[in-house]
């Protein structure tokens, strides 16, 4: 095969998908509501800066990005016994880049966000929510995983 | 609102925090203190608190140096107040358990008055709720576990009383939940209880089973007393094997 | 272009095109709360004994009153709950007191003075049990103006003492 031909196939890879370490989802901070009184809502802002859930994403800029969150409709008591919905409204998740000046893009975290990664290569997401516990929950530790999975073009 | 209404502090850390929930329209004055108290039967078998006229060193007093903050506060409608609980143990503190009794005090707004014209008598009260909670400070390692004597069970119009005397062994109090089944001659439960137990020395404790419905005839009563509690975080109880016993009754 | 050639930019092309959907990667958080179960001691309805004649004794039932006091309790189900008062003999106002006759109480599972248990609130603690979680207790009681009884708002501090367990 003539080196042309396997330098065009190698570009053509090369575009095709993201360089392995190009590419990095990752968890950084859990949505935490802390103490939660039985038959007390409670609410986490996306906002917050210690209780809202946070994802980190790395990518190329440029580049875009197709975000979907998992989100739990309840959370289970550590240990069995008991189950506390948690639920999500459009505007608890947003999304901000790194670069100077950006602007944080709030979206519906039950659906999907496009995003193009402009100024910089990363981008971090926010999360809120709230708990509705009802006045019998067992008292306890709840959880349930939240997961971002982001398809890179 | 308090939550959580069993307060436990360990000695690694020696704080812990509650949690002030103002649900009503008007704000609520609140005053936070400790005394030393534990639960005790009285003659009908019912829980009451026994809070000693003087302390002396063998009472494991945990009132003394617990501090509250903020020890007063404002509470404005349907907001919420953290207040820190440090505990100050003396020097040398032995491994042990330790109890207080924290009381949360919640004065309203001015007095209400009747509706008497200025000519009129009017009559207010100034309404000062106090809700007395325990608190557990734990050092070191303990165990827990509870010894189960003198079951005994009478009728009382539509009801069943069972007592039973409950002893608490190891080096800290047993807080569970005692549960009582009925089994008729066919073994299925004809009646129930299950109600939270705290012994920390020793107690009396009556439970009811209601009877109204159920034909006379022998019954066996299943007894079972278990470390745990819904309303409390099961890492804060300490585990101690089940228990279970039986007798047999007969209902009129 | 030579067959191979051909062949390359059709299979480049190709890739190209396929990393339209190219790579998809997740990550991880935990939605965590710790939930505490609380205890509630509300005024429920005031004690109203509303106009009061000088030389004239009134009264509110706890049990049957409709101006009777009530203080909601919840705790939980089936355990027990102790409630005593502190409660005054006289109310005051400025220097001018007036005399409390008696007090009464009951207390009930639901919100409804019908089959309440009575006991008397100024005898000291009252044990109870959170049959549904809940417990209701009414506080009713007797005052006895003078004839001379100047006019004025009367006034005294009653206190609830309710020991959880």
């Amino acid at each position: 095969m003539p080196r042309c031909v396997t330098f065009l196939l190698f570009t053509a890879c090369l575009l095709a998908r993201p360089l392995a370490g190009q590419t990095q989802v990752s968890g950084v901070r859990d949505l935490s509501f802390g103490i939660v009184i039985a038959g007390v809502p409670a609410t986490v802002a996306p906002g917050d800066p210690v209780k809202s859930g946070q994802f980190y994403l790395r990518y190329v800029t440029g580049g875009r990005a197709r975000v979907r969150l998992t989100l739990p409709a309840t959370l289970n008591r550590v240990g069995g016994g008991g189950t506390m919905p948690i639920s999500f409204r459009n505007g608890d998740a947003f999304v901000l880049g790194t670069a100077p000046g950006s602007v944080p893009s709030s979206f519906n975290p039950g659906g999907l966000l496009n995003y193009r990664f402009t100024g910089s290569a990363d981008a971090n997401i926010y999360l809120g929510g709230r708990v509705t516990p009802a006045a019998a929950t067992a008292s306890g530790n709840y959880t349930a995983p939240v997961v971002l999975t982001a398809t890179f073009f | 609102m308090i939550a959580p209404h069993a307060i436990y502090i360990d000695h690694r850390t020696r704080s812990t925090s509650i949690t002030l929930y103002n649900p009503g329209a008007t704000s609520v004055e609140i005053a936070i203190a400790s005394i030393f108290a534990y639960p005790v039967t009285d003659s009908v078998g019912q829980l009451t608190l026994f809070t000693p006229d003087s302390l002396d060193a063998s009472m494991p007093s945990a009132a003394g140096w617990i501090e509250a903050f903020p020890k007063r506060m404002l509470i404005a409608p349907l907001q919420r107040q953290t207040v820190r609980l440090l505990a100050r143990p003396p020097q040398g503190l032995p491994d042990g358990e330790y109890w207080a009794r924290l009381v949360v005090s919640a004065k309203g707004g001015a007095a209400p008055a009747g509706e008497a014209d200025s000519d009129g008598i009017s009559i207010g009260f100034n309404i000062e709720i106090r809700s007395i909670l325990p608190l557990t400070y734990r050092k070191g390692a303990l165990k827990t576990g509870l010894g189960v004597s003198d079951i005994t069970s009478t009728t009382a119009g539509d009801s069943l009383m069972v007592s039973a005397k409950l002893t608490r062994q190891g080096t800290a109090a047993y807080i569970g939940t005692a549960k009582g089944t009925l089994l008729g001659p066919d073994g299925k439960a004809a009646a129930s209880f299950e109600e939270p137990i705290a012994v920390y020395y020793e107690v009396e404790p009556t439970f009811a089973l209601g009877t109204a419905a159920l034909p006379a005839g022998p019954y066996r009563l299943r007894l079972e007393f278990l470390s745990e509690r819904p309303d409390i975080s099961p890492e804060l109880l300490l585990r101690a094997p089940p228990l279970r016993d039986s007798v047999e009754v007969r209902l009129p | 272009m030579s067959n191979s050639m051909k062949y390359a930019v059709a299979l480049a092309a190709a890739m190209s095109l396929t990393a339209v959907s190219a790579e998809a990667q997740s990550g991880n958080i935990n939605a965590k709360a710790t939930v505490l179960a609380p205890i509630t001691i509300a005024q429920g309805a005031e004690l109203d004994f509303g106009n009061v004649l000088p030389g004239v004794n009134k009264s509110v039932a706890a049990a049957s009153g409709a101006t009777a006091g009530r203080f909601d309790l919840t705790g939980v189900t089936g355990a027990n709950v102790n409630v005593s008062f502190t409660l005054p003999a006289n109310l005051a106002s400025g220097a001018n007191t007036l005399p409390i006759g008696s007090w009464d109480g009951c207390h009930n599972t639901i919100a409804n003075q019908a089959g309440c248990t009575g006991f008397t609130p100024s005898a000291g603690t009252t044990s109870a049990n959170f049959v549904a979680g809940a417990l209701y207790v009414y506080v009713g009681g007797t005052v006895s103006p003078a004839g001379l009884q100047p006019a004025g708002l009367y006034q005294a501090n009653v206190t609830l003492n309710a020991a959880y367990f």
